[in-house]
């Protein structure tokens, strides 16, 4: 019976297929990245911290270091730099400290040195104006553990391997560096090296600005901060991009300025300037910018002279006229590109221009840090300097 | 006694130049059984012709092997030794699925048990054999109906057997055996299992329908009501096949005896008169 | 294609409700659990690889190290010196959750100590890919204590944002509070963060008393140059007890724990299938019984045998693929009990897994149903076949398919001969290799199933004069019946004899391991007081008791010493081990040893020198030699160091194994003070009782679990208990499908013979004789199962613990066959052909002799 042999032989076959195939069917399950968002509660605002509504004692070396009662604090390096065969750069390394929490918070009866309520946040970024190329990152860490921290004696800020540092007192070092020079979360090429080593060699006495270093930004007394500066530094070292590592010299300038809640209500964000001008002045100044579009009454600098006097310049004492535009591509923001200083009580005219338009930093905040050159009307004077713009693409009330 | 030339004996009846085509033909047909280590015959070298339109009647003891030459005949079984022809073609050459095609087309089956499919209606179990054929439902349908009026049954085509009479159950059969045209309608025993009254109607009817549609009937029986009927009756007595001799009235006897009387004819089979109607 | 074979096929099967009943109920049952329990293995799976996926994230290596930790001074080098920025730190434990948790008592929470600023390139769930969002984060930085969960855990806990919880931790218990909810994203994020508790380091650090340390740093190195040479900067700096792993041989390690725990279930629902199948072919086999004449009629009417084995086939696909239906919704339901069983036996044995509800994988439940379908295709062949060979009516004689099942015998019986060799050889000759071994044992088991016709016969004729002196004429009948219906008698025989001797088979084994497992506990558990950290889990998370309590305990009055245990898992060159350090006066049992380099004594004070004692199971996976020179790598505090191996113990509490070493080697090499449990003697004469209560009373306020010897004997034969509950269900499952099974094969026997039986009672005889014949005849058929049943349940049990368990697990376990049951054996046998021949003696008493006499 051949006919029903061949049928005997497929059922069977088929029979044994969907056997066999329903136990190759088993699949191991596919493993996803595990998603989520995170639910809570935001908690911002500036109740319970000390307010500098006064000016402060401040003692050295210890007052280099942090002051954790305070929500806010920087320690802010700029300066230009240039290489032997006259290459440009400009650098930035900031260090920032934000208490989450006042002190005083209850703890448990073993602490872990991991705990702290102070955060550290750094920015670093290059300007290379030859290469045409701006470089900008940021690192965010607890100020625990020795992971980042300040401390006055010996000076020393750090964030991970970033640091400032006092090797020998009046010389110090700054170091910071980038591997992966790609957006935070992706990896970038590992030949992609960002480095800055530097020696500084601080030329003049500290400045302090505003009263005895209280310097105000607002109505209210506690719209303040304590601000000093090192207006003139000497510096040399070097600045790795890739591959290529260069010798630099130049000249950087130093704030360290710490407050709770700088800025008043209304006021959207500054413009701050810091000029080292040939003659061995300086210029400090920023004006608030207030919603309305008027500058704040509170708006002041310094003028530093060569031997070192402090000059406060209030607000009526300095005219700025924007003479320039750059729309960041960006972030949307409207920053002016160009402006006139002046200064008539000091027949100061001065003509401050970007080495390159692009300088804003997209991280944690958005603004804009630019190297700038500068020049005088008379053509005597030259300069150069740094120039900070806040508050362009986002507001930036309530936040310092 | 020696067997009767079965040709001879046709000849006999009918006038040389009407003779009919055979439409069967089996020759030195046997069949043995094995049982319990020792062989059985229940057929020995039979020959037989068969011509068209034939109503052929097989008499014997049960067991004599009357369905066994049916299950032969009809392809069914195969024989030990011998062949079988049916309408020209070799059923013994062909193999069991062939046989089975052949046997779809041109054979009609009757039991003594009705074997009517339980779970199928009356028209259901009729239509069944044109389905077998490969032919459309609506044509089988009228066909059917055609059938089962001829059997009387119009009226009950959607009850299921076993709501039926055994006598009801049977014309089903009839109609079933007959509804795809086949030569030859095999009949085991087909009143077994019915009283006297409803045999008569059913043989009435099956004698009639295959006669009017010129098919072959083969009958096995051991009942001798249908006798008068056949055209030709067979006796397998012994693993052998005889016929019957005909009456002078052309017909095989023993449509002439009286009921209880006891006659032993020449060929060697007993048989008792049971009450025919002269 | 024939319609009217679909009308006759679907009438026939909706006129016999119960007949398709069986098959569909066959078929369900033999798909339910196979999918029950494979649903239940990939839930497993699925929680392992997920919570593993949680955790690790997208680290491609990890720093870890002794079970002390890591120094967090490293991390802070890490990043500070060497500058990485991708790395993490993690602290870790497993903590108990709530007072009276939702779901199931014990339910281990993972709590994962993370720091937020380094997770982002790591794990994507508490920060994104964006920044850090500090201000969300304020509380759960700077407050102690306070935790983050996913939001079905914290509805399952009933917490609010704010709400505190408590948690038992090793020595206590401490209040969290929610400081925030993580919302998944998808289905499977959701799963995979069940069970997860984050919170800050330090917060880690403080609740699990693991200050200043970490348990592992998680890395993300580039493939590439710089990475190599990032690799080398890292090892340079990396301690003596530190070193590098990379995730997948951590994963893969743990979830191979569980790879012969689940073969073996899998294995066992096979059998379920196996006996759905056997169910089957009798359903089919009957009804082609009952339909012979019918399909006679329908050959003779010119139905091909083509057409005949179609349609036996189309009726079991279709009743099949109702049962497969059917049997994943049946499987599925059984799933959520099988998943809790697996888990908690997974829990108890292997590592913490959280499952809270079954993965219903569709290709699960697929494959379980068209296994289903093929089983049944596959049992419904040789009915369909025996269908095809229906002659036309009135061809072929009942007589003549009984001459052939006799002269089949010797070929069947040689078939037997040769499938139980083929089987035996398999299992001698495999090697270590489990699922040979399972092949093997079906192979024999079939084999002797062979052998059941011929012995049948053979029982038959030996008891027939025996018979006839019992009973008299009808003793003799019965046993002649039984021979003359062998077709249908044998594969009842068969059946039910297979399964009273799986039963029997699986029987003797747990209890033979049961019983070596106690005896084991008494020559182990020698102490009267235990003393360890509550919480029962099988992870041990490397924290412990006060160190001194030793030392308090042994000024208690009343007890005479005190032995001390450091249990931990410990990183060797062969993977994670679990590792105790003993120290004690008490000598060891000899009993203990299943081989030692030198005596009881002697080996002891080798362990005391520097050597290791490993158990069994160890001995058997890592394939360790049982003579002098064997060694083990274990990267200690110091770094690597290699132990020799002095002997093999015998070891029940885990298949993983155990190395055992003295408790000062271990201090010498591992930074760890700490203490897991502790074992007190009592002096002579002292009260039990009274001691436990002086204990209490002096350990009073500390979260201690004290517990004297019974009550430790007994947690561990309850896990015992619980492991095997699954084969509990499987056996009884068994018994009721065979039971089943042989009932329809008498039923189909007692149908073809209602003819003969018709003519028995026409002669004479009553129906109360007619009821003695087929009970004695159902009686005898029970007595030879049972019969048959005793060696061959014998012979399972023996390859079952002498070859299945060894190669699983490693146990060695000493089988012990107690008489009884094989007299149970033979009991259940007999009963359950007795009463399935009660139904068929029913109808057939019912039915008048004319009846069945006109039954052709």
């Amino acid at each position: 019976m051949p006919g029903i042999r061949r049928r005997m032989i497929i059922v069977v076959l088929l029979a044994l297929s969907l056997v066999a195939g329903g136990w190759w069917l088993v699949r191991p399950p596919k493993t996803t990245t595990v998603r989520a968002q995170l639910l809570a509660p935001s908690a911002t605002g500036d109740t319970g911290f000390m307010r500098v509504d006064q000016p402060l004692p401040l003692h050295f070396p210890q007052d280099e270091g942090p002051h954790p009662a305070y929500k806010t604090e920087w320690w802010y390096y700029t300066g230009n730099l240039e290489t032997a065969d006259g290459r440009h750069f400009g650098y930035q390394l900031t260090f920032f400290r934000s208490a989450l929490t006042p002190v005083g918070l209850e703890s448990s009866p073993t602490p872990s040195s991991w705990r702290s309520n102070q955060v550290y946040m750094a920015h670093f970024a290059i300007t290379d104006v030859t290469g045409k190329q701006y470089y900008a990152f940021q690192r965010l860490s607890r100020g625990a553990a020795g992971l980042a921290g300040a401390q006055g004696a010996p000076y020393r800020v750090w964030l991970e391997d970033w640091l400032a540092k006092a090797d020998n007192p009046g010389q110090v070092h700054l170091f910071a560096r980038q591997e992966d020079a790609g957006r935070a979360g992706e990896i970038g090429p590992p030949e992609d090296i960002v480095e800055l080593d530097l020696q500084l060699h601080s030329r003049k006495a500290t400045a302090f600005h505003g009263q005895e270093g209280y310097s105000r930004k607002g109505a209210n007394p506690g719209n303040a901060s304590m601000y000093y500066s090192d207006t003139r530094i000497d510096t040399q070292g070097s600045i790795q991009i890739g591959t290529d590592k260069f010798a630099v010299t130049g000249s950087s300038w130093m704030d360290h300025e710490f407050g709770t809640s700088y800025l008043g209500p209304g006021s959207i964000g500054w413009d701050w300037f810091s000029l080292q001008l040939s003659d061995g002045r300086e210029v400090m100044f920023f004006q608030i910018r207030r919603k309305d579009g008027s500058i704040d009454p509170f708006s002041s600098g310094s003028l530093v002279e060569a031997d070192g006097t402090v000059q406060p310049l209030a607000v009526q004492d300095v005219q700025i006229a924007v003479l320039d535009n750059w729309t960041s591509p960006h972030s949307g923001g409207k920053y002016p590109a160009r402006w006139r200083l002046s200064i008539p009580a000091y027949q100061l005219n001065l003509e401050v221009t970007p080495y390159a338009p692009d300088q804003e930093l997209n991280l944690g905040f958005t603004y804009w840090e630019g190297a700038s050159t500068v020049t005088d009307a008379s053509g005597r004077l030259t300069g150069q300097g740094y120039v900070e713009l806040t508050g362009y693409a986002e507001s930036f009330e309530g936040r310092f | 006694m020696q067997p009767q030339n079965v040709s001879q004996h046709n000849s006999q009846s009918l006038p040389d130049d009407h003779i009919p085509p055979d439409i069967i033909r089996l020759e030195q047909l046997s069949k043995y059984y094995e049982e319990g280590g020792r062989t059985r015959a229940i057929l020995h070298a039979v020959d037989a012709r068969f011509a068209v339109g034939e109503f052929v009647v097989l008499l014997g003891k049960s067991g004599s092997g009357k369905s066994t030459l049916l299950n032969l005949v009809s392809g069914i079984d195969l024989p030990s030794h011998g062949t079988v022809w049916v309408n020209g073609t070799l059923l013994t050459r062909l193999s069991e699925r062939e046989r089975t095609l052949f046997r779809r087309r041109t054979m009609g089956f009757i039991f003594q048990a009705f074997n009517l499919i339980p779970t199928l209606t009356v028209v259901e179990n009729v239509t069944l054999p044109l389905e077998l054929i490969g032919q459309d439902g609506r044509e089988s349908h009228r066909r059917a109906m055609e059938l089962l009026d001829a059997v009387g049954l119009a009226d009950r085509g959607n009850s299921f057997p076993d709501r039926l009479s055994g006598g009801e159950q049977q014309r089903v059969a009839i109609a079933r055996a007959l509804v795809h045209n086949p030569i030859l309608v095999l009949a085991d025993e087909p009143t077994g299992n019915l009283d006297e009254e409803t045999s008569g109607t059913v043989l009435e009817l099956l004698d009639t329908l295959t006669r009017r549609a010129g098919k072959n009937l083969l009958m096995a029986t051991h009942s001798y009501e249908v006798i008068g009927r056949a055209d030709r009756v067979f006796h397998i007595h012994d693993a052998q096949l005889m016929e019957e001799p005909l009456s002078a009235a052309g017909k095989p006897w023993p449509e002439a005896i009286a009921p209880g009387q006891l006659v032993i004819p020449e060929n060697g089979s007993s048989v008792i008169g049971k009450g025919l109607v002269q | 294609m024939s319609w009217h074979l679909v009308r006759m096929s679907l009438r026939h099967l909706w006129r016999r409700p119960l007949q398709s009943a069986l098959l569909v109920l066959g078929v369900a049952l033999g798909v339910a659990v196979v999918i029950a329990i494979d649903l239940a293995n990939v839930s497993a799976r699925r929680a392992f690889s997920l919570s593993t996926e949680s955790v690790t994230g997208k680290a491609t290596q990890q720093i870890v190290s002794g079970p002390g930790g890591l120094d967090d001074a490293l991390y802070t080098r890490l990043r500070v010196d060497l500058g990485l920025t991708k790395a993490a730190p993690i602290v870790e434990g497993y903590v108990a959750g709530g007072r009276e948790p939702a779901q199931g008592a014990g339910l281990s929470l993972h709590l994962l100590g993370v720091d937020p600023f380094a997770e982002a390139p790591f794990r994507n769930y508490l920060v994104g890919n964006q920044e850090v969002p500090i201000g969300e984060l304020v509380r759960f930085l700077v407050q102690p204590g306070t935790v983050i969960m996913s939001r079905g855990m914290a509805q399952q806990y009933g917490l609010a944002l704010g709400d505190p919880l408590q948690i038992r931790v090793a020595g206590g218990t401490k209040t969290v509070i929610l400081v925030a909810l993580l919302d998944p994203s998808d289905d499977l994020s959701r799963q995979a963060l069940d069970g997860l508790m984050l919170s800050d380091v330090a917060t880690a650090q403080e609740i699990l008393g693991k200050l200043g340390k970490l348990d592992r740093i998680d890395l993300i190195i580039p493939d590439s140059a710089t990475g190599q040479e990032q690799l080398a900067r890292i090892s340079a700096i990396l301690p003596g007890g530190a070193r590098l792993e990379t995730p997948a041989t951590r994963s893969s390690a743990i979830s191979q724990m569980t790879d012969a725990f689940t073969l073996n279930l899998t294995a066992l629902s096979l059998l379920a299938l196996v006996i759905g199948m056997f169910l089957i072919y009798n359903t089919v086999t009957f009804s082609v019984v009952q339909r012979r004449q019918i399909i006679g009629t329908l050959r003779c009417l010119g139905v091909t045998q083509g057409q005949i084995f179609a349609m036996i086939i189309l009726e079991a696909a279709g009743l099949s693929a109702l049962g497969s239906l059917i049997g994943v919704g049946l499987g599925i339901f059984l799933g959520q009990g099988t998943v809790a069983l697996v888990t908690r036996t997974i829990n108890d044995l292997y590592f913490v897994i959280n499952v809270r509800q079954l993965a219903i994988e569709p290709f699960t439940l697929l494959k379980g149903a068209i296994l289903g379908i093929g089983a049944a295709l596959l049992a419904a062949v040789p009915p369909a076949l025996e269908a095809t060979l229906v002659s036309p009516v009135g061809a072929l004689r009942r007589s003549n398919l009984e001459e052939g099942t006799l002269r089949r015998l010797p070929w069947v019986t040689l078939g037997g001969v040769l499938l139980s060799g083929a089987g035996a050889a398999l299992l001698l000759f495999s090697g270590r290799a489990l699922l040979p071994g399972f092949v093997g044992i079906f192979a024999v088991i079939l084999g002797f199933a062979a052998f059941t016709p011929a012995l049948t016969v053979w029982l038959m004729r030996l008891a027939t004069p025996g018979l006839g002196r019992i009973a008299g004429v009808l003793g003799r009948m019965a046993s002649r019946d039984v021979i003359n219906s062998l077709s249908r008698t044998a594969v009842a025989v068969a059946a039910l004899m297979v399964a009273v001797s799986v039963t029997i088979g699986v029987s003797i084994m747990v209890s033979s391991f049961r019983l070596t497992v106690e005896h084991w506990l008494d020559y182990t558990l020698r102490a009267d007081v235990y003393i360890s950290t509550p919480g029962g889990t099988s992870t041990p998370d490397n924290s412990g008791l006060d160190t001194t309590l030793a030392m308090q305990i042994a000024e208690v009055p009343g007890v005479r010493t005190v032995d001390t245990y450091r249990s931990v898992v410990a990183g060797s060159t062969v993977g994670p081990v679990n590792l105790t350090a003993i120290e004690s006066k008490v000598p060891r049992s000899s009993q203990v040893y299943a081989y030692a380099v030198a005596g009881s004594e002697e080996s002891w004070q080798k362990v005391r020198e520097g050597g290791v004692l490993v158990s069994e199971s160890f001995a058997y996976r890592h394939s360790i030699p049982y003579r002098p020179g064997a060694n083990l790598t274990l990267y200690t505090d110091q770094g690597a160091h290699t132990f020799p191996i002095i002997g093999v113990v015998y070891d029940y509490g885990s298949d993983q194994g155990v190395v055992l070493m003295g408790l000062g080697v271990y201090r010498q090499y591992y930074q760890d003070p700490g203490v897991t449990s502790l074992a007190v003697y009592r002096q002579e004469g002292q009260d039990l009782t009274a001691l436990v209560q002086n204990l209490r009373q002096h350990l009073a306020g500390q979260q201690l679990q004290i517990q004297p010897n019974a009550v430790l004997r007994q947690q561990a034969l309850r896990v015992f208990d619980r492991t095997f509950a699954i084969t509990s269900a499987l056996r009884l499952l068994a018994i009721l499908v065979a039971f089943i099974g042989v009932l329809s094969a008498l039923l189909s026997l007692q149908l073809e013979r209602s003819r003969e039986l018709g003519v028995l009672r026409a002669i004479g005889l009553t129906v109360g004789q007619m009821w003695r014949l087929i009970l004695l005849e159902t009686g005898l058929m029970g007595l030879v199962a049972g019969l048959l049943a005793v060696p061959t349940g014998l012979t399972l049990a023996t390859i079952l613990v002498y070859i299945i368990n060894r190669r699983s697990f490693g146990w060695s376990i000493q089988l012990q066959a107690a008489p009884e049951f094989f007299v149970q054996a033979v009991a259940i046998a007999v009963i359950a052909a007795v009463i399935a021949g009660i139904y068929p003696s029913l109808r057939l008493g019912k039915m008048a002799p004319a009846l069945a006499l006109r039954q052709e």
